[in-house]
């Protein structure tokens, strides 16, 4: 499967009960996914070629990280701060829906996409050959290559100019 | 654990057994060969096998939004990403209109030919000046703040852009907020000089209309003596693009009359040395009669249909001159500043709207920056429409394959449904129309797969396939009148 664009708002997710902390790590090779539903910290590590999901329900912190060439999604669906890591040549995209920060790294030529749904900051940067995409709907956005509705997007801020009308 | 394929998935057929996969909730594009197909299809039947291959394919898949388990409600996600997005406190827009006349005549002009020509006087300007404040005290989580320009046509009353200006600019330093600001203009008098001053007092984006090539644009976009105005549109650009950097998104308004020539205009931009330029963007929009003041034109709209394969062509021809981007599919193009509870219109008389289209319609209007109080306490019945619209509750929409993208795309062909007639009824995007033309745009220009890769009939959307046509305009008339 070749990714032409890569998914901005993580992975399936598979719900895991957990109100507070929560953590889960995947063996190589393996799917590693958690789902933190209240306002804690949560992180999720694939240290092989697995993939490996995270969301955090609440304003907390979201990290995910995979050591090896998998796929790494994060999530943080309120004013958190979401941050997702790919060590190898993967593809790393995470997400924060409020007003958090968000930053994802693809180490080398992997695909890397960031998106603050809100007014965060949102920054994504690859240290190789492969795609960097990185949209805020409204707030500070800085990456490579930037996309937004209707074809507005500045280097400071993506704003849409409203669509109906005849102006 | 059993899995579904997702709702949202969009299937493009390429040559030699392999498809485009597009997923409207996740916006990922993937090319899945022969054998991608076989796994997804046996993940949806439950018949995978225990094999690292199949455990990493299954991985991708799920990574990608394309499956999901069988018990996550999906539906529920895109409401749950839409209502972070539209009610996300840690933003605000205001739109202010210092004046409602333009010095333009357009025939299919939203606002109508007869257009108000009352000054914004220094009352109404300091309520605009309180009615800022208000919306911080109300939101203290904000953090970015959206002023555009409105009208009319704002360039008509500078003297009021300027002294506003300097008032928000300094109470968003008090705030410790960055002011910027956008604009729409018709451009003709937007020369470096102005460019220049306005760069200086925030504004960093402008929408200009160019409606084709000149014999086109100065027959639908002339001044109110008749004179045609592209000549003058094009040399102020022309003066400032390489040396203000003020954002330029350049639309075109397209209907059945310039509908064959809007090639000519992106090529003599082209000429004229635009291509290519950081600051300078086209897209292009239907002339639609959305609201009463344009009804004289609805014979001249486009079908939903013939616009949305028109727009996919004018893109790779925008897009290969370096005009134009890849109008690769959003999320939400319904949420916009009327569906946000605490952006606002403000025009001059001191009324305050929710929606661009209808700042012309005093009987629309949702309060005043007089009356701060009621308008922050939400109970005019007007406002209350917006603030209550929920695209959710259609039928239509909740089972449309585009829902993420589009969210119901255009709350005022719901609100307002008896103003709109024709073509303009249904509120559908265009994206509906070309969505499949325009995935495999990005796939192409992106370098992801050749000409060859494709059958240009194979590729073609059928609307039908992402939800139905139906929409019940009098049960909205009803609802809202």
């Amino acid at each position: 499967m070749q990714i032409v664009v890569g998914s901005t708002i993580g992975p399936a997710p598979q719900v895991v009960a957990l109100q507070a902390v929560c953590g889960a790590v995947a063996k190589p090779t393996g799917a590693c996914a958690v789902v933190g539903t209240g306002a804690g910290a949560c992180g999720a590590v694939a240290t092989g070629d697995g993939a490996c999901g995270a969301v955090a329900g609440g304003a907390s912190a979201c990290v995910a990280v995979v050591k090896g060439g998998g796929a790494c999604g994060a999530v943080a669906t309120s004013g958190g701060v979401c941050g997702g890591v790919a060590g190898g040549a993967g593809v790393c995209a995470p997400v924060v829906g409020g007003a958090g920060a968000c930053g994802a790294v693809a180490g080398a030529g992997g695909i890397c996409g960031a998106v603050a749904g809100g007014a965060g900051a949102c920054g994504g940067a690859i240290s190789g050959t492969g795609a960097c995409a990185a949209a805020a709907s409204a707030g500070a956005c800085g990456a490579a290559a930037c996309a937004a509705v209707v074809g507005v997007c500045g280097v400071v801020a993506c704003v849409a100019f409203p669509i109906g009308g005849n102006w | 654990m059993p899995w579904k394929e997702s709702n949202y998935n969009i299937h493009v057929e390429l040559r030699r057994g392999r498809r485009l996969l597009y997923n409207s909730l996740s916006r990922s594009t993937c090319i899945l060969e022969p054998a991608d197909l076989e796994l997804l299809s046996r993940a949806t039947s439950g018949d995978l096998s225990d094999s690292a291959e199949d455990r990493s394919g299954l991985d991708q898949l799920a990574q990608q939004g394309f499956v999901y388990p069988r018990e996550v409600d999906e539906l529920s996600v895109v409401k749950n990403l839409y209502q972070q997005t539209r009610f996300n406190p840690g933003s605000i827009a205001l739109t202010i209109c210092p004046t409602l006349a333009c010095n333009f005549g357009c025939d299919y002009c939203f606002q109508g030919k007869e257009k108000s020509t009352e000054l914004m006087s220094e009352e109404v300007q300091d309520g605009i000046v309180a009615l800022f404040r208000r919306s911080l005290a109300e939101t203290p989580q904000v953090n970015l703040v959206q002023f555009m320009w409105y009208g009319g046509e704002p360039l008509l009353k500078r003297n009021v852009i300027y002294a506003l200006s300097e008032r928000l600019t300094a109470i968003c330093h008090e705030k410790g907020l960055t002011y910027t600001a956008s604009m729409v203009s018709n451009g003709h008098r937007l020369n470096r000089e102005v460019a220049e001053r306005m760069y200086a007092l925030g504004l960093r984006q402008v929408q200009i209309t160019l409606d084709g090539p000149q014999e086109h644009h100065d027959r639908r976009r002339h001044l109110l003596n008749g004179k045609g105005s592209y000549g003058q549109i094009v040399s102020n650009m022309s003066e400032w693009i390489d040396a203000v950097p003020i954002q330029v998104n350049l639309r075109v308004n397209i209907d059945e009359r310039n509908r064959n020539d809007i090639t000519r205009l992106i090529d003599d931009l082209a000429e004229r040395g635009f291509a290519g330029k950081p600051n300078f963007k086209m897209y292009f929009a239907p002339v639609e009669s959305v609201t009463r003041g344009c009804h004289s034109i609805s014979e001249k709209m486009l079908k939903k249909m013939d616009y949305g394969r028109l727009e996919a062509d004018l893109y790779r021809y925008g897009f290969d001159r370096k005009l134009s981007d890849i109008p690769y599919p959003p999320h939400f193009l319904g949420i916009c500043n009327a569906l946000r509870p605490k952006d606002f219109i403000v025009v001059p008389c001191g009324s305050i709207h929710k929606c661009w289209d209808t700042v012309s319609f005093a009987d629309k209007k949702i309060g005043s920056v007089f009356d701060l109080d009621r308008l922050f306490g939400g109970s005019h019945p007007q406002q209350q429409k917006w603030d209550q619209f929920d695209p959710f509750t259609n039928e239509t929409c909740r089972a449309c394959k585009i829902l993420p993208n589009c969210a119901s795309f255009c709350a005022h062909k719901f609100i307002h449904a008896a103003d709109t007639v024709g073509e303009a009824t249904l509120p559908c995007p265009s994206l509906k129309y070309s969505i499949k033309e325009k995935l495999v745009l990005t796939a192409e220009k992106s370098g992801h797969i050749t000409r060859d890769d494709y059958d240009a009939d194979a590729i073609r959307t059928n609307p039908k396939e992402l939800c139905t046509e139906e929409f019940d305009k009098e049960k909205y008339v009803r609802r809202y009148q």
